[in-house]
């Protein structure tokens, strides 16, 4: 079913395919200038033709119709027969597909709304283009309930990447009705897709109106964060673990990280010291700092040159230092979430005041 | 306007949007000699309402007027046929021959999905996934709310796709 997100380039290039042959074109534009040069034609008249043949039209379809809607039970039992197999086809295909490939992303999706939904379709874009459009439903057609979650499953093939997305759900809130069933929108969002494997939503609306809206669990991200940090790295911090004194006036977590310089005003920009052990190749090594305010919930870059800074040599007792600028966006209670080389090492709880 | 700088507009607009207009008919009908009337008939409309174009969209309100058009085309042609619009208005019988054959075969096989849509589906698809207009933009052409596209849209993709299912299974046991 994958295959059928290419529809649009396809669609596109129909669009170069019926070409008006330069002959029959000119000939129309000189047509378009003869009437120009006209007087001005009445209006055309009255298609009193039209009408009657709509009317007898309509008749007959009166005539036709009636026994029609006589045998509509038979009808509507097959329709469902076909859905039902539609999906069923839809679900062994993907268990085929885990088997031979690993998923790599996994959106999560509860419905949150006060009353039950049938389906939900998940349109996912990225620059522009669609690349997935899974839809969710029970095989049955059973309703889904407030409380009930959906994973959505994107393969290595699907072609998600690292990066901005955009997320579109479409979900129908009566039983499947040949196409016609009511459908309501949550209108489209934008998240970061990082290496992070599993990504939470919530579908919210309320009872008295048809707007709904999808929103992203956890953490939000800034745009511009390195890819290897993560959702859960977050889920992890232990706010009891606060920075100590150590020697030399370092303030961090013994034999792990500490940090000189945090004690005096941030909130300007300042400069700090920062002190690793326990790191092997320290010039072969970049830091990442991520700080996490507490209170707000929020993600934002430390050091004023960027996320991530290279590290020097041994100092003050410590295998690696560096000295950096950094600039503090609130005062409260921060999490230092402090990566080398891609990895989290470790991480520094700090009150941070004027 | 002077009469004379009309003239010229149309000229222009129509160097500028006769393919786009006539390709567009053209999807909705299938027929190259109406498509080329419904476009020689777009230009002279919009030449004789040139007043009340508040210069905002051309292509926009060139496809809407081709869009009307189209529409009155269908309706006198086949009446019954615009009633029960769940029912294509294309017979493949209808395809010029030579515009067919240069499609490719997947080509053909979308164009072919496409003319087995009803009218609404098939309409906004090729005003957005073909012609690119906006949402906004597709519902001022065709008088809906954005939701309506929207839903259409989405509703009219998931049909192109089972018609194109149906295609390749049939394909597929021959």
């Amino acid at each position: 079913m994958r295959q059928y997100d290419d529809l649009n380039p396809g669609l596109k290039s129909l669009n170069q395919r019926f070409v008006l042959p330069e002959q029959e074109q000119s000939k129309i534009l000189s047509e378009i200038n003869l009437n120009m040069n006209k007087p001005q034609k009445k209006r055309t008249p009255f298609q009193w033709k039209y009408y009657v043949a709509s009317a007898m039209a309509v008749l007959l379809l009166v005539i036709i119709a009636l026994p029609l809607l006589n045998g509509n039970l038979d009808l509507t039992s097959d329709n469902r027969t076909e859905i039902t197999q539609g999906i069923s086809e839809e679900n062994s295909i993907s268990t085929v597909a885990e088997d031979s490939e690993e998923v790599r992303y996994t959106f999560n999706v509860k419905n949150n709304l006060p009353y039950d939904i049938y389906s939900m379709t998940l349109e996912v874009y990225q620059n522009g283009k669609l690349i997935a459009s899974p839809t969710s439903l029970y095989a049955d057609g059973s309703p889904i309930k407030k409380g009930d979650v959906f994973d959505f499953q994107f393969l290595e093939h699907d072609g998600l990447e690292t990066g901005q997305a955009e997320l579109e759900l479409f979900v129908a809130v009566e039983p499947p009705n040949n196409g016609a069933e009511e459908i309501y929108i949550a209108p489209k969002i934008s998240i970061q897709v990082t290496n992070q494997k599993e990504y939470e939503f919530e579908l919210n609306g309320n009872s008295l109106s048809k707007y709904i809206n999808i929103k992203k669990m956890g953490t939000s991200l800034p745009s511009d964060i390195p890819n290897f940090v993560l959702d859960s790295d977050f889920m992890g911090i232990d706010w009891n673990h606060k920075a100590e004194r150590l020697n030399h006036n370092i303030i961090g977590n013994q034999n792990k990280s500490g940090i000189i310089g945090a004690e005096m005003p941030s909130l300007d920009g300042q400069k700090w010291m920062w002190y690793l052990w326990g790191v092997n190749n320290p010039t072969n090594t970049k830091l990442t700092v991520v700080g996490y305010h507490k209170d707000t919930e929020t993600v934002h870059q430390i050091l004023t040159t960027g996320w991530t800074i290279e590290l020097g040599g041994e100092n003050n007792g410590a295998d690696a230092h560096i000295p950096s600028s950094v600039k503090v966006p609130e005062q409260g209670e921060w999490a230092f979430l402090l990566y080398t080389n891609e990895e989290l090492f470790d991480i520094i709880i700090l009150e941070i005041n004027e | 306007m002077d009469l004379q700088i009309r003239k010229g507009q149309i000229n222009d607009w129509y160097r500028e949007y006769s393919n786009d207009v006539y390709n567009y008919v053209y999807f909705l009908i299938s027929d190259h000699e109406h498509a080329k009337d419904i476009l020689q008939e777009t230009f002279l409309r919009a030449y004789s309402s040139i007043d009340s174009f508040r210069g905002e969209n051309v292509r926009g309100w060139l496809f809407r007027i081709a869009r009307n058009l189209t529409i009155d085309d269908i309706r006198k042609k086949k009446p019954i046929a615009y009633f029960l619009d769940s029912i294509p208005v294309i017979k493949a019988a209808d395809y010029t021959p030579e515009q067919f054959a240069i499609l490719n075969e997947s080509e053909q096989e979308l164009y072919l999905a496409l003319s087995k849509l009803k009218l609404a589906y098939r309409d906004v698809i090729v005003l957005r996934k073909i012609k690119e207009f906006s949402i906004h933009e597709t519902a001022a052409i065709l008088g809906w709310t954005e939701n309506k596209v929207k839903v259409n849209l989405f509703r009219g993709m998931k049909a192109l796709r089972k018609e194109l299912e149906k295609e390749n299974f049939s394909h597929e046991t021959i």
